[in-house]
């Protein structure tokens, strides 16, 4: 960079205290050049004009090339090091406000990638995609990180070496992975060794140059230029653009480093600067996932599996659902003891123990959606100490007239109403013989029955007498004959009887007579009574001899 | 770190390999001999302060049936030649390819290693021969024994440096 020949004029004009300093100490002369290189300087030094061209012009470089930037570059670094050396506050200030930020979006970005590699994981472990990779590792005997990698790379630059072409020497390498840089150097020679042997072997002209080689799924392709060869070792399968990047680097580093070749002795520090243009080489690309249609028949089968395995798997969460619901049904129905139950793939059991008078197991089988087909129903009979259930047995058995109540608590029957007293003794006599009834308890108010009373009675006569040993109990029965007229038409047959004493005819006699006077003092008791007419009494001296001297009474109604 | 191209040279059979692997601990199969013709190793030495890594052009030894390729001796710093004490014919060998190395490479720093000196009965070369051919300075190695290995690449180190 220069001054314009307008602004040399300027400033020639005007005198320096620079210039006037050189003359004192007598290394510049006051000769016309020596005024012109004290003009330069002070351009160059002193002026502001300087200071006034040298931002546009920097960003002018800057624009039309990287040149600047590669020439500043290690000065940059080297004042960045020694600032850090000096003071580090100072450059530890200047970056707090942007350390906080880069520091989360770098853990963000951490947790991004890890998000996506769990799921990749996920992916390829446990989709069909991931087993059959699996399958190919394990036939080909590759690890399954590969197999991965070739199934979803397309491809991938690993490493870049420059060579510096007439010695085999690396001058620089550049690795996706950083432990694929030992013995580089090595491998560069033996590469150069390599691209010598195949331009020796298989020459067809002098230029002639190895291109690429290529090893199982990794190639190498070789960019000649006239003092470096560019290596680049490429997993997948690269297309021919790559190239176009490969031979732009390298002229640009054959361009940039022309002289630093030349005068190659074996000190390659100085090439890296060519790093950020290797690095740019170090491409990478995935395979693009392809959309396979909406009805590929992968899909339609994982769909149909799918279906089918959703319909089981609902079939039986269903009769999981009514089968509980079955079994808990049985448990709160009274009558019933659950006490085994089995659930099959398609029929089911259920065993227990019933009482009789318990309600049906089709009804609960209906309500919980079940056929009596579906489940086999195996029940032992019991009697059931509820006091529903002892009140039903009761009912069942004593059979109690309307207005008698039938309660139970604790064991004891307790008859409640209004009944006849044969209905009660009845009660008493067999209430205790259900189970779960201790103690039949009669509350309840005994009705008098006349016919049974009547029935129930017999007249007692001092025997070879028509006497009664009771006189009163005519009377009774008399009482008890007037309550039957009221309640219809009847006809009592009053039957005498003799003891086994005296001859068949006195007995015959006296069995009728004894009939007789019974009838006779019943009407007796009833004239006057208006119901009289509806009992009609029939005397019968019966030829049967009995132990007593008794007469008896059977009483049926008139209409049957 | 300075790095030097160094070739190996040397009749077949005069110990160059067993040279190198006394000095190095290879990484590449010795097969690549037979293949491509050469074997690449490497070894860092110091010489004054300074780091120097010695890339080992190990080449396939001169025979009726095989000759050094050219190309393999472009860029070299220096090389190592390799005679057989117990065969003189190797020394006339060696002197031949020293010709044809200035022919391809100019003058490099080089060391002429006299090898096998362990089988001290069996030696040809009487010491006339051998400093004839190369100078007062006469080093006998023996890469059995390692006798003068390390000295003779770490002279060849200081020469180029």
């Amino acid at each position: 960079m220069k001054p314009s020949a307008d602004t040399s004029q300027e400033t020639s004009a005007e005198p320096n205290a620079n210039e006037d300093s050189d003359r004192k100490d007598g290394s510049v002369h006051n000769s016309n050049g020596d005024s012109k290189i004290g003009e330069l300087r002070r351009i160059l030094i002193g002026s502001e004009e300087v200071s006034s061209v040298l931002p546009e012009a920097v960003s002018k470089s800057s624009q039309k090339s990287t040149e600047l930037t590669e020439a500043t570059l290690p000065i940059v670094e080297e004042n960045i090091r020694e600032s850090v050396l000096r003071n580090p506050k100072v450059l530890a200030d200047a970056l707090f406000p942007v350390i906080g930020p880069a520091i989360r979006k770098a853990i963000s970005a951490a947790l991004s990638s890890m998000v996506q590699s769990f799921n990749q994981t996920l992916e390829y472990s446990v989709s069909p995609k991931g087993l059959r990779w699996r399958l190919e590792a394990f036939r080909t005997g590759r690890s399954f990180g590969e197999v991965v990698m070739l199934k979803t790379l397309r491809y991938s630059v690993e490493q870049i070496f420059l060579i510096h072409r007439e010695t085999g020497l690396l001058l620089q390498h550049v690795a996706r992975n950083p432990q694929d840089t030992e013995d580089a150097d090595m491998v560069s020679a033996m590469l150069t060794a390599i691209t010598d042997f195949a331009h020796d072997s298989f020459k067809t002209s002098e230029d002639a140059t190895l291109d690429s080689f290529k090893i199982s799924g990794l190639s190498v392709w070789i960019e000649n230029s006239p003092d470096v060869i560019l290596a680049a070792a490429i997993r997948g399968n690269p297309p021919l653009e790559l190239r176009e990047i490969f031979t732009t680097a390298i002229e640009k580093v054959q361009f940039t480093f022309e002289r630093e070749l030349e005068e190659f002795e074996g000190e390659s520090e100085i090439f890296a600067r060519a790093r950020p243009e290797l690095e740019r080489c170090l491409q990478f690309q995935a395979m693009e996932e392809k959309e396979a249609g909406f009805f590929s028949p992968a899909r339609l089968m994982l769909g149909v599996v799918s279906l089918v395995l959703l319909l089981v798997v609902g079939y039986f969460a269903l009769d999981y659902w009514r089968w509980s619901g079955l079994l808990e049904d049985i448990r709160e129905e009274p009558g019933y003891v659950l006490t085994d139950y089995q659930r099959g793939w398609f029929t089911h059991s259920v065993a227990g123990l019933k009482d009789p008078l318990a309600n049906g197991a089709s009804t609960l089988l209906a309500n919980n959606g079940y056929d009596e087909d579906d489940v086999a129903l195996s029940w032992r009979e019991y009697h059931d100490s509820n006091s529903d259930f002892v009140i039903r047995r009761a009912q069942k058995l004593l059979a109690p007239p309307d207005g008698v109540k039938l309660s139970y608590q604790n064991g004891i029957l307790a008859v409640d109403g209004k009944a006849t007293s044969d209905w009660f003794s009845n009660a008493k006599r067999f209430g205790s013989m259900i189970s779960g009834v201790e103690e039949v308890r009669v509350t309840g108010e005994s009705q008098n029955d006349p016919i049974s009373s009547i029935e129930r009675s017999r007249i007692q006569f001092k025997c070879g007498t028509l006497e009664y040993r009771d006189a009163s109990a005519t009377k009774e029965v008399a009482e008890e004959v007037a309550k039957l007229a009221t309640a219809g038409r009847f006809d009592i047959r009053i039957t005498g009887f003799a003891d086994r004493t005296g001859t068949e005819g006195v007995n015959r006699e006296i069995s009728s007579n004894r009939a007789k006077r019974v009838s006779q003092d019943i009407q007796t008791s009833l004239s006057g009574n208006e119901n009289a007419k509806n009992v009609k009494l029939i005397e019968i001296g019966s030829e049967t001899l009995a132990e007593d001297c008794v007469v008896t009474f059977k009483v049926t109604p008139q209409d049957q | 770190m300075i790095q030097k191209k160094i070739c190996m040279l040397g009749a077949t059979g005069v110990g160059k390999t067993s040279l190198v692997r006394q000095f190095v601990q290879s990484v590449f199969s010795e097969k690549y001999h037979s293949t491509i013709g050469v074997k690449v190793d490497k070894k860092v030495v110091r010489v004054d302060n300074q780091e120097v890594t010695m890339m080992l052009w190990d080449l396939q030894g001169e025979d009726d049936d095989f000759k050094i390729k050219a190309s393999f001796l472009r860029g070299a710093s220096g090389y190592i030649l390799v005679v057989d004490l117990t065969r003189a014919a190797s020394l006339e060998a060696a002197k031949r390819i020293q010709l044809m190395i200035e022919d391809e490479i100019g003058q490099v720093p080089f060391m002429i290693l006299f090898n096998k000196n362990d089988l001290v009965d069996e030696i040809e070369l009487d010491h006339e021969w051998m400093v004839e051919f190369a100078g007062e300075r006469v080093l006998r190695t023996s890469a059995k024994t390692g006798e003068n290995v390390d000295e003779a690449f770490n002279t060849l180190a200081k020469k180029m440096v």
